[in-house]
């Protein structure tokens, strides 16, 4: 229990906009697709914000632990996702929630409802906002609390892995003002119907979170 | 730098195991660089990659890594 907990905590804490202008910099530069297929390193990671060393070596490593750097066979890359690599990831991630949104209708999450309650608060903020990162980070936050009140941590560890910051930051390149729109409305069914004994219409709201945003099941 | 020679060395090692099954000299530090990435982040992808492959071989080796020649 007390590594799930450590690791849904370390995954929430990723899961936010930098406080370095530099590395906030880099990570929209990257999924917009605007370091081509070169392989990277610290130095030339550095060079790119005209930063020192020893950022460009603590950049480097934030970088890999948030997805935006991968490896490929033998070199570093940038995690560029094709349309077709970014579809299959968001139906992943789907699949994992709607699964565990059922699992949680069949024990006690009370405990887990005020800090999920709070996560969609805070979701609806975002997208009140408008701010595409903002909330596409909001959503990943209250999906993996939602995750990790099943209590497994085998799904959790394999949530965490296809939920990077890298993918939400992707994810957000692809959403408008009206998926802006259907998600909020799913948000609010979620928030009522999570943890009740009928899951259906609270997964299939998760899962069209993530499959078709603007266009929300029975909201 | 540290995390990045790390990563540098694994994934070398990961990338000749993945060509032709070699093993590094010393797999014993790969593992050992290993644990350093891992204490960076539990879910370093390419000290998972490694951790599978020196499971796998130490397995077949009878719990340990073969002696060297």
């Amino acid at each position: 229990m007390a590594k799930r907990i450590e690791l849904y905590q370390e995954a929430a804490k990723r899961m936010a906009i930098s406080p370095d202008a530099c590395m906030e910099q880099i990570r929209r530069c990257s999924i917009s697709s605007k370091f081509g297929y070169e392989g990277t390193d610290p130095a030339s990671l550095a060079a790119i914000v005209g930063m020192d060393a020893d950022w460009g070596a603590a950049a480097f490593a934030e970088l890999r632990s948030t997805g935006f750097i991968k490896t490929d066979w033998a070199r570093f890359k940038w995690y560029q996702p094709s349309g077709k690599q970014l579809d299959d990831k968001i139906a992943e991630l789907a699949a994992i929630e709607a699964a565990a949104i059922i699992r949680l209708s069949s024990m006690d999450c009370a405990p887990a409802l005020p800090v999920i309650r709070a996560l969609a608060e805070n979701f609806l903020e975002e997208a009140d906002g408008g701010d595409t990162i903002g909330t596409s980070l909001a959503h990943n936050r209250m999906m993996l609390a939602i995750v990790s009140a099943t209590g497994e941590l085998r799904l959790m560890e394999d949530y965490v892995k296809h939920a990077s910051l890298a993918v939400a930051y992707a994810v957000a390149a692809r959403l408008e003002a009206a998926d802006l729109e259907g998600m909020k409305r799913s948000a609010n069914v979620i928030v009522d119907l999570i943890g009740t004994p009928e899951p259906r219409d609270c997964a299939a709201e998760a899962v069209a979170m993530r499959l078709h945003p603007r266009e929300p099941v029975i909201a | 730098m540290a995390n990045y020679d790390d990563a540098l060395k694994v994934m070398d090692a990961v990338a000749k195991y993945r060509e032709d099954e070699s093993l590094p000299n010393d797999p014993h530090e790969i593992d050992r660089l290993c644990e350093r990435l891992f204490s960076n982040d539990g879910f370093d992808e390419i000290a998972i990659a490694w951790k599978r492959i020196s499971k796998y071989e130490r397995e077949v080796h009878g719990g340990d890594w073969p002696k060297a020649d």
